[in-house]
């Protein structure tokens, strides 16, 4: 099926093209209009010309439609998988058209299933004396103990309540303060003075969001977060796959001592490097741009570099000698090797890296707030001085109806400056946990 | 470690030996690689003379791919680390002022070290702070994660979701979160401070663990937060145990809780070593931390109390004392690691000695 799509995607544009172009040689026309054309028309024909309005329409709609078409053969492959999957079915997957049969006939069958129910009810309750009896007899104390502490592979009650009342007792403590975050942001300032309301506001006062939103200039600020912590985040990511791999496929003189200087990268705490990292880009004067901070993880000195490398270092160690040995052989040189091998390997870590470095770039504070200045922004730091912002807006200044931030507030404008990173996790949660769990990191 | 190394310089070797001979036999191969014979061409007539010569051979070798692949770190590690901790260590020595765009330098001596030690009550109140903020994180860290890592490693239903929640404050801990946290009194248990009476409990402890002890209960979910990527490195490093030591502990009729002691946690050893050193240094990178902000207040103070020399010389102080604690905390676990070697091994050898017996 895939070949098939791929062979008409294939064929398509171009048949389009010849289609379409009419060779416009007007004011207007576009640079790929022309490249288009010149495919199109070999040399020495007449050319005919055409009114420059019709031509630059004829031409705008040829980008648009190669546009679509482009868009149209990535995203086919995937929706294909995705949807169309969902509804048709196939061996591994459950079809959704199946499902909704088997809903239908659950309904169907559920009239006759409950008279059945019904009819073996008294049978039930004649058994039941019996059946406790049984139950009662099997009480032997051989049999609550492996009840209680299970045998062999199978794990016995005490042991499962204990561990998931732990477990259940450790992730309260961990979600409380987002929990109680949550309930506190949407309480009226009536609910913040009234000693009676503690943990749930008497109703949704979603005020306080608009408010702390207005604050945090909520979407400029977050667009320039996510701008300020993704670029960062490939180039180091790039950067700290390249030297993991040099590390871990090559021997040369020195590799001790490298790793030795990648640990001390990491030991190194960043007031040490901070004030002449800033006197260099104040030197080229990329001081307050994202340079400041594109510039050293692209030399994989990035935030926390060293982790990435070491996560890399693990996979890429984990490739077989024989199939480099054989990329080789077949006359690959070893960046071609590192390509299509090394990246094809690392998978997992790349996208690790990539989150993990997004995170921490976003949730950096320190280093924002020096290199980048007051040009850029970002959540975390628009809601350190979060106070005095809204002093500023709502406060004294604008006369009498001054008002003063209370807690509500502040807790509202914390849950939006984390909720992005809460919304990304959501549906990335699954590669950071496996990432780390495949990389196998134990100090070894 | 170096018996992996010998090997592959073998193998290396041997590739190494071989590859002239495949040039020679199949020349096809050597037609296929554009790079190469445009080399040649411009080198010498003959084909076979491309593997003799010595810039090919430093060009081809494993060492140059190597550092190839290194260098854009290596740029990265002179331009950002090494020249910035040369001139902090140059600055530290002496009284630095900035005015438009110029650094003038005077070299004052051990006057910035002496101040910061001797006459900064500040700068060692922030120190001692850090210090006993790490002392009292590390435990707690290390043995919190590891029991979450067994409950979740032991195979339950839903652990999962567990995972995932455990992990999720990696996701959002940044500086003024946390800070925000623990004003609000969110940090800690919900009405910790009527359950425990730290008054009372003054008067029969010292003061010092009573002033932890309120210090933990006062930001323990807090604490807690910074564990989730431990968790995940003690759960790969229980994942990877042998698991026929278990069976064998089994068999001699070894309790879960002497297995635990005698084979889980030596085994465990070097991933403890990594995630102690692992969470001394996030926490010392942490934008909370005390001397964080105490260093990056003087740094900008231009009024001649602090400045970029001063400090410079605070930051170095402040690397040197995390270095120590960092030792320290090292030795402890390799020591321990030495012992329980050494002890398993004398036991093997008694158990070994008895059967010959």
């Amino acid at each position: 099926m895939k070949k098939k799509s791929q062979s008409e995607l294939n064929g398509q544009p171009p048949a389009e093209e010849l289609k379409e172009t009419p060779v416009p040689e007007s004011a207007e026309q576009t640079v790929e209009t022309a490249e288009e054309a010149q495919i199109a028309v070999p040399d020495g024909e007449p050319v005919r010309k055409d009114n420059p309005v019709t031509a630059f329409f004829k031409s705008a709609g040829l980008v648009i439609a190669s546009f679509f078409i482009a868009i149209w053969t990535h995203i086919k492959d995937w929706f294909y998988q995705k949807i169309i999957l969902k509804f048709k079915g196939d061996e591994e997957h459950r079809s959704f058209v199946r499902w909704i049969k088997d809903i239908g006939l659950w309904f169907k069958a559920l009239p006759s299933r409950t008279v059945a129910f019904f009819k073996g009810l008294p049978a039930w309750f004649k058994a039941f004396p019996s059946r406790t009896k049984a139950w009662f007899k099997s009480l032997t104390k051989e049999g609550v103990k492996s009840f209680m502490l299970g045998t062999g592979e199978k794990k016995g009650f005490l042991q499962c309540f204990v561990s998931y009342s732990l477990l259940i007792l450790f992730g309260f403590v961990y979600v409380y303060p987002i929990l109680y975050m949550l309930g506190y942001s949407l309480m009226s300032p009536s609910d913040v003075t009234d000693p009676m309301v503690n943990y749930l506001p008497t109703s949704a006062y979603f005020q306080n969001y608009s408010e702390a939103a207005h604050v945090l200039n909520f979407w400029t600020t977050l667009f320039q977060t996510i701008y300020v912590s993704l670029l960062p985040a490939i180039f180091q990511t790039i950067s700290c796959c390249l030297a993991a791999y040099g590390l871990a496929r090559f021997n040369f003189r020195g590799k001790k001592a490298v790793f030795a200087l990648i640990i001390i990268t990491f030991i190194v705490p960043t007031q040490l490097t901070m004030m002449p990292q800033l006197l260099i880009y104040s030197k080229i004067g990329i001081v307050d741009s994202v340079f400041t901070f594109i510039i050293p993880a692209a030399l994989g000195q990035g935030i926390k570099s060293a982790v990435f490398i070491l996560i890399f270092y693990q996979f890429f160690r984990g490739i077989p000698d024989s199939v480099v040995e054989a990329a080789k052989i077949d006359g690959a040189n070893s960046f071609q090797i590192f390509i299509r091998i090394g990246l094809s390997a690392a998978k997992p870590a790349i996208l690790l890296s990539l989150l993990l470095s997004v995170v921490w770039y976003y949730n950096e504070t320190v280093l924002t707030s020096i290199y980048l200045g007051g040009a850029v922004t970002t959540l975390p730091l628009e809601l350190e001085k979060f106070e005095a912002t809204y002093k500023e807006l709502f406060g004294d200044a604008g006369g009498i109806g001054g008002k003063t931030v209370n807690e509500a507030i502040y807790m509202a404008g914390t849950l939006l400056s984390i909720l992005p990173l809460l919304i990304f996790y959501f549906f990335t949660q699954k590669h950071f946990t496996e990432g780390i769990d495949k990389a196998g990191i134990t100090g070894e | 470690m170096k018996k992996e190394i010998k090997k592959d310089n073998v193998k290396a070797e041997e590739v190494s030996a071989t590859e002239p001979e495949v040039c020679d036999t199949a020349e096809g191969i050597a037609a296929n690689e554009p790079d190469k014979t445009e080399e040649v061409a411009a080198s010498a007539p003959k084909i076979r003379d491309k593997t003799e010569g010595k810039l090919y051979r430093i060009l081809h070798s494993e060492a140059f791919s190597g550092y190839m692949f290194l260098l854009p770190w290596l740029i990265g590690f002179c331009v950002f680390v090494a020249y910035p901790i040369i001139q902090t260590f140059i600055f530290s020595f002496g009284d630095v002022q900035i005015r438009l765009g110029e650094i003038n330098t005077t070299f004052i001596g051990f006057g910035n070290y002496a101040k910061a030690l001797l006459q900064d009550s500040k700068f060692t109140q922030a120190l001692g702070d850090y210090a006993m903020q790490i002392i009292l994180y590390v435990p707690v860290i290390t043995v919190v994660s590891l029991i979450l890592a067994m409950l979740l490693n032991s195979k339950l239903k839903g652990t999962g979701f567990f995972r995932t929640i455990f992990f999720f404050p990696v996701i959002i801990t940044s500086g003024p979160v946390i800070k925000m946290f623990i004003d609000q009194g969110v940090a800690s248990f919900p009405g910790i401070e009527n359950l425990i009476d730290f008054e009372k409990l003054a008067e029969t402890l010292p003061q010092f663990l009573v002033d932890s002890l309120q210090f933990l209960t006062s930001e323990f979910i807090m604490i807690l937060w910074f564990s989730g990527i431990q968790i995940l490195v003690f759960m790969t490093g229980l994942q990877k145990m042998d698991k026929s030591m278990y069976e064998a502990a089994k068999i001699d009729g070894a309790t879960k809780w002497e297995m635990f002691w005698k084979i889980t946690l030596p085994a465990l050893n070097p991933t403890i070593v990594l995630n102690v050193v692992f969470t001394v240094v996030m926490q010392s990178i942490f934008s909370l931390n005390p001397i964080i902000n105490k260093i990056q207040t003087d740094m900008n103070a231009t009024d001649g109390s602090g400045g970029y020399g001063y400090a410079s010389a605070m930051a170095w102080i402040y690397f040197i004392v995390m270095l120590v604690i960092l030792g320290v905390a090292v030795l402890i676990f390799k020591k321990h690691e030495k012992r329980l070697k050494t002890d398993r091994r004398f036991k093997l050898q008694r158990r070994a000695k008895g059967a010959k017996v």
